[in-house]
């Protein structure tokens, strides 16, 4: 009964007096555990330094196709959700502007849309521009 | 304030936010280092280069930057754990165990910044 209570939690915790909070809680969470993920495969990969340069040169060669390159847009992404959802946590729990909570999530996911299409831009360009073409 | 959050601690919830902040400029400036202004296909030699320019500046980045991030990720996922309502012990065994990856995964690091940095003597 524990297990299936649980997971009735999970899904009340989003419908229940449902709001923009509750759009940046259950984003922060799921960016939060991916970031987690990520991580763990990051150290593994930058790990292998210890086992010397040749070990570390392969690993990382591994992970610099264009297609990693690309998934690194989402990477930052994510990243940068979670990085500025959290400052937006730090204004509220830190300073007198948790009324202005909902103003400050929107501002900042417009600031996250300019700051992705710019990385995107540049990210994109890097790739082509290694593989001999031009975003022009 | 519920139970889990005392239980938890103030100076966790408080730890989190100093590591927010911290990370706010370690891993902004470590993806602008390795993702905004790279130069062609990252190598140990290009990384070791770089390090070498600046050792001092790149150990003491490292040291605080990897700490902190471990912190912060395991005693996120560690709360978003007990935020499920688990049982005492599991909660403490979650605990007991994110508390050895972290530090172990610290040791790694701080191992794996070394060996780049003595990569250039």
């Amino acid at each position: 009964m524990r297990k299936k209570n649980q997971l009735v939690k999970l899904y009340d915790d989003f419908t229940l007096n449902f709001n923009t909070g509750t759009i940046a809680w259950l984003l922060h969470r799921v960016t939060g555990v991916l970031l987690l993920v990520y991580f763990l495969m990051h150290a593994f990969v930058i790990g292998s330094a210890v086992h010397g340069h040749v070990n570390f040169d392969t690993a990382l060669a591994k992970v610099q196709t264009p297609f990693f390159h690309i998934l690194e847009i989402g990477l930052i992404g994510v990243i940068f959700f979670h990085l500025i959802n959290g400052v937006r946590l730090l204004i509220i729990d830190l300073t007198g502007l948790s009324k202005a909570h909902k103003v400050l999530f929107w501002i900042f996911m417009a600031a996250l849309v300019v700051f992705m299409a710019y990385t995107a831009r540049m990210i994109l360009t890097n790739v082509l521009s290694e593989a001999g073409g031009s975003l022009k | 304030m519920s139970a889990h959050v005392k239980a938890r601690g103030e100076f966790l919830w408080f730890f989190q936010r100093v590591t927010a902040l911290l990370l706010v400029y370690f891993l902004g400036m470590h993806i602008v280092i390795l993702h905004f202004i790279r130069k062609g296909t990252i190598t140990f030699a290009s990384v070791a280069e770089k390090f070498a320019a600046n050792p001092v500046f790149y150990k003491v980045f490292y040291f605080i930057f990897i700490p902190a991030l471990l912190f912060h990720a395991f005693n996120g996922a560690w709360s978003v754990f007990v935020d499920y309502n688990p049982p005492e012990k599991a909660r403490k065994i979650t605990g007991a165990v994110f508390w050895v990856i972290g530090i172990s995964l610290t040791v790694l690091g701080i191992i794996a910044v070394n060996s780049l940095l003595g990569g250039v003597k």
